[in-house]
């Protein structure tokens, strides 16, 4: 009897110990420094466990005052599953799970409800959710955001700023019904105000839903006075030579239908968030909403200094014990220049996001980091799961490059009406010198 | 006292440089954010590296300082109406400029001494310094209609460095000619621009109209004339050269429109996208060539061989108005994954030189045939393009980023092409003879370059071959280092003198540093 309860109690312990993510374990309040770093081991990706244990980061653990999954139902509303069985993929396009064409006016989820343990292609339709979720909030203008270059012991060394706009045409609740018969994704746009040399320099791109249809991309050039054609294929070149690649915006900016994607685990994880209460979030009228400008300020290294880690550190953001996934993911194109990618990302908001890089060569390289950020209106009507830091740290070279967007200072506007002939060759005069 | 404002000048520019260290950036004057500043100040050295020759003038050795250019540019930007996706929309933009070029103060005494070499008609303060007005204009838009009037340059067709539907506004080449880059040369005109977006019209995707137009009676502005003496003029004989030194050097008139509306230039374009991938653009437009023809004219008082038979003689260079009609077209193919450009225009009766007519006084005195008649030939030219750009990985030099290569090939046709067509610029020793003119000319260009360093650092070499036989290498390197940025260039021309080989004594490393804020 006794040796049964003991053999017992032991299969008990063992199934806890090889069931857990790890032995770690933190609480919200505690600082993860070099001295303690092993309590955070399998709750972060190497680098960032790396950062911890060279002085260069500390996590400040935290806990979220709200639930990040209920700003995302209420985003949504009853389109987080309405969608169930609605669609389905083809050859990694969202086509219409009944008559196999491709799908148009696609609002909210497309695939809620997935089983990734059982679902080949759950982690496509993750992605996918991810993208849509996006879409809903309809066109989004950013009069201002920076890209800044960031040395890991100089500090700030360059900046930049510039203006984007997006136009939405499929996942925008707004175009439902509008034809689309080129059957267009999505208008971008954005423009270089400073400095001085690159002013004017701006970029307009227009995406099909097709998979196999690539971007019309047209870069206007302060140096030739003209809008040019670009080939739309280089999309893991770095944005004006900094840290981040084009594709790296949002966490993934590229057609999702570019990769191949697989969930390999569900855990929990550590993850980046700018704060433990939402941030304002305004109602312009009529649907649109707008990010208050007045939102926390994130405090980088090089602005404090007393800090001695690195310069790029985010000091004061939190990082929050989340369900999330562990995604390995690689570019379909052979010359793309990332190798494996592999996400750790919030499996219910799909918006904070870890983004382990690998060179072609399999070895590691660089860390880009997404923080979420959440917003709600004062009276608590609306609410959204967005997300604010940006951070590409290459390791090699010590820098980084931060996609500043959704921060103080700035505001995103989401929802709003906006010309769409602006998206085209004419209207792309209108933002060139 | 012209040296210690000059010193006061450079004091005052290296403390502005060092106070404005840190992260360039521009001001916002008011806390809406709808006022900016930008601006940059910038100086330029230039080292000849090799002796001049041939008509150049004036003569200079190698390692010689043969410009060294100060200009600063402040720009306003002011959105005057809040950003308002439905409404009008309505902005102004301000751009100032200030040059000073130092050579012809304290540069090598060649320069200094220009007025003894010069002619009398030149006003060399014109090249020395300048302050305008620079760009001026503002913004309306509405919806699908978009105007922008007031002083601006405006940039048409698809070539890189050589222009053929790219012909608007005209080009400053007298502080570097093929060496500058094309937009730092543009001068902007007065000029009103409309465009309208008809958004999809059948098949065409992004249905666009625009127009310009330069009010004759306003703007009169032309490519100025680089005369003798000044670093980057054309290598022209002085008149002693060809005749002997007991003629002394003839002026030359500068012949330009007068302010009237017959003298207007405009143009319009379609463009749009067929396919979701080809673009295309078709336009028509008048304008004032760059470089003008010459014509020299005599008065003839008697025909006695040896003798020069006029009491004067007068080089004319005449600017007039030129038709063009052409197209464009670009495309990306995604198996190569090329960009791939092209463009062609149709030139109607461009003036040409030939020199028994336009240069009869002075073919005459080197025993051409004798000719009172004035003329101007002129021809109808095709000029076309070909190019493709390509961001190719080159990992083991860049694992980071992708070189951008771009090619181009450059054709001309000419219609009734005969043999006596020539280049204006004629051959040392003797200056009697011209470099002809091909009734088909090709041209290659090539450029490469990739950014290291985020962007800190980026190499980058352009190629010109003329297959006359006439190279240009031109390599150099941009550094970033806010708020300053550096360039430091070498430009080497070699090979026959013909089209941009004349140039081929003007050999250069070039340093500029700029000031961004």
């Amino acid at each position: 009897m006794k040796i049964r309860y003991f053999n017992m109690l032991l299969t008990l312990f063992l199934f806890m110990a090889l069931g857990s993510a790890s032995f770690a374990d933190v609480s919200p309040g505690d600082v993860i420094d070099k001295r303690n770093w092993q309590t955070v081991q399998g709750m972060v990706p190497d680098s960032i466990l790396n950062w911890v244990k060279e002085g260069r980061i500390v996590l400040n653990v935290g806990k979220l005052n709200y639930s990040p999954l209920e700003f995302v139902k209420n985003d949504l509303g009853d389109l987080y599953s309405k969608n169930k069985g609605k669609y389905a993929l083809k050859d990694a396009e969202i086509v219409d799970a009944k008559t196999g064409q491709i799908a148009l006016d696609v609002l909210g989820y497309p695939f809620p409800g997935f089983d990734w343990k059982e679902d080949p292609d759950a982690a496509l339709k993750f992605m996918y959710n991810r993208l849509y979720m996006q879409g809903y909030w309809g066109n989004v203008d950013i009069p201002t955001w920076q890209l800044q270059f960031i040395s890991e012991d100089k500090g700030l060394i360059r900046e930049a700023e510039a203006s984007y706009y997006q136009y939405v045409i499929d996942g925008n609740p707004r175009m439902v019904g509008q034809p689309n018969p080129q059957q267009l994704q999505r208008h971008q746009m954005f423009k270089f105000h400073t400095p001085f040399d690159i002013a004017g320099t701006a970029q307009m791109s227009t995406r099909f839903i097709s998979a196999t249809q690539q971007d019309l991309l047209f870069g206007f050039l302060p140096s030739i006075r003209r809008a040019r054609r670009l080939t739309p294929a280089n999309r893991s070149d770095p944005i004006l030579g900094g840290d981040a690649v084009i594709d790296d915006a949002w966490g993934y900016d590229g057609k999702i239908a570019a990769f191949d994607w697989k969930i390999v685990k569900e855990q929990e994880m550590l993850l980046p968030y700018h704060s433990e209460d939402p941030q304002l979030l305004l109602h312009l009228g009529s649907g649109i909403y707008q990010t208050s400008a007045k939102m926390k300020k994130i405090v980088w290294g090089y602005e404090d200094s007393g800090w001695s880690g690195a310069k790029w550190a985010p000091l004061n953001m939190i990082w929050v014990k989340r369900p999330g996934y562990i995604i390995e993911s690689k570019s379909k194109d052979p010359y793309y220049n990332y190798g494996t990618i592999i996400l750790w990302i919030d499996a219910e908001t799909g918006m904070g996001m870890l983004k382990i890089i690998y060179d072609r060569a399999g070895k590691y390289w660089k860390t880009f980091l997404v923080g979420g950020c959440d917003f709600a209106t004062e009276d608590g009507k609306k609410k959204m799961a967005i997300y604010s830091l940006q951070l590409a740290i290459d390791d090699r070279s010590k820098r980084a490059s931060n996609i500043n967007g959704v921060a103080t200072g700035n505001t995103y506007t989401m929802g709003g009406n906006m010309d769409p002939s602006i998206f085209s060759l004419g209207g792309f005069a209108k933002f060139c010198k | 006292m012209k040296n210690k404002l000059l010193v006061m000048g450079i004091l005052a520019f290296v403390a502005t440089l060092l106070l404005g260290l840190g992260p360039a950036g521009a001001v916002w004057l008011n806390k809406e954010k709808t006022i900016e500043m930008k601006g940059k100040l910038q100086t330029r050295v230039s080292v000849s590296t090799e002796d001049t020759t041939g008509f150049t003038y004036p003569q200079v050795d190698a390692w010689e300082v043969v410009q060294h250019r100060n200009i600063a540019y402040v720009e306003f930007n002011h959105q005057l109406k809040n950003h308002d996706w439905s409404g009008v929309n309505l902005q102004y933009h301000l751009l100032g400029r200030f040059m000073y070029e130092g050579i012809y103060d304290y540069g090598p005494e060649e320069y200094r001494n220009l007025p003894d070499i010069i002619p009398a008609e030149t006003d060399i303060d014109d090249f020395r310094k300048d302050a305008d007005l620079w760009e001026g204009y503002v913004d309306i838009s509405k919806n699908k209609l978009f105007l922008r009037i007031g002083r601006q340059n405006l940039a048409w067709g698809e070539t890189d460095l050589f222009r053929i539907l790219d012909n608007i506004n005209p080009l400053d080449n007298t502080y570097g000619g093929i060496f500058e880059d094309l937009d730092d040369r543009r001068i902007p005109l007065d000029m009103l621009r409309a465009n309208y977006d008809f958004g999809n019209v059948g098949p065409i995707y992004s249905f666009t109209l625009e127009g310009y137009w330069v009010p004759g009676f306003i703007e009169d502005t032309v490519a100025p004339w680089p005369p003798q003496g000044t670093r980057y003029s054309f290598p022209l004989p002085l008149t002693s050269d060809l005749l002997g030194p007991t003629f002394t050097n003839y002026g030359y008139e500068l012949v330009e429109p007068e302010k009237k509306m017959e003298d207007s230039r405009f143009g319009i374009r379609h463009t749009g996208i067929l396919f979701d991938n080809i673009n295309y653009t078709l336009a028509f437009m008048r304008t004032i060539p760059d470089v003008p023809i010459p014509r020299f004219t005599a008065d003839f008082a008697s025909v006695t061989p040896g003798v020069p038979p006029f009491a004067s003689m007068n080089r004319e260079l005449i600017y007039d108005t030129l038709d063009i009609f052409g197209a464009s077209v670009n495309f990306y193919e995604s198996f190569t994954d090329l960009v791939f450009r092209m463009e062609a225009a149709f030139f109607d009766d461009e003036p040409v030189f030939i020199p028994s007519e336009n240069a009869a006084p002075i073919a005459f005195l080197l025993g051409g045939p004798f000719a009172t008649e004035r003329s101007v030939p002129k021809r109808d030219i095709v000029r076309y393009m070909v190019g493709l750009d390509k961001f190719q990985w080159i990992r083991f030099l860049n694992p980071n980023s992708t070189f951008f290569i771009s090619l181009q090939y450059f054709g001309q046709y000419m219609k009734d092409h005969s043999d006596d067509i020539a280049v204006a610029v004629p051959l040392p020793p003797a200056g009697a003879t011209y470099p002809k003119v091909k009734e088909i000319e090709h041209t290659f260009t090539g450029l490469i370059s990739s950014p290291y360093r985020q962007g800190a650092l980026e190499p980058q070499l352009s190629v010109v071959y003329d297959v006359r036989g006439t190279w240009m290498f031109q390599p150099q390197v941009n550094f970033k280092f806010d708020p300053f940025r550096l360039m430091l260039q070498y430009s080497t021309i070699s090979g026959e003198r013909t089209s941009f080989g004349h140039f081929k004594d003007r050999d250069q490393l070039t340093t500029i540093l700029t000031y961004v804020f």
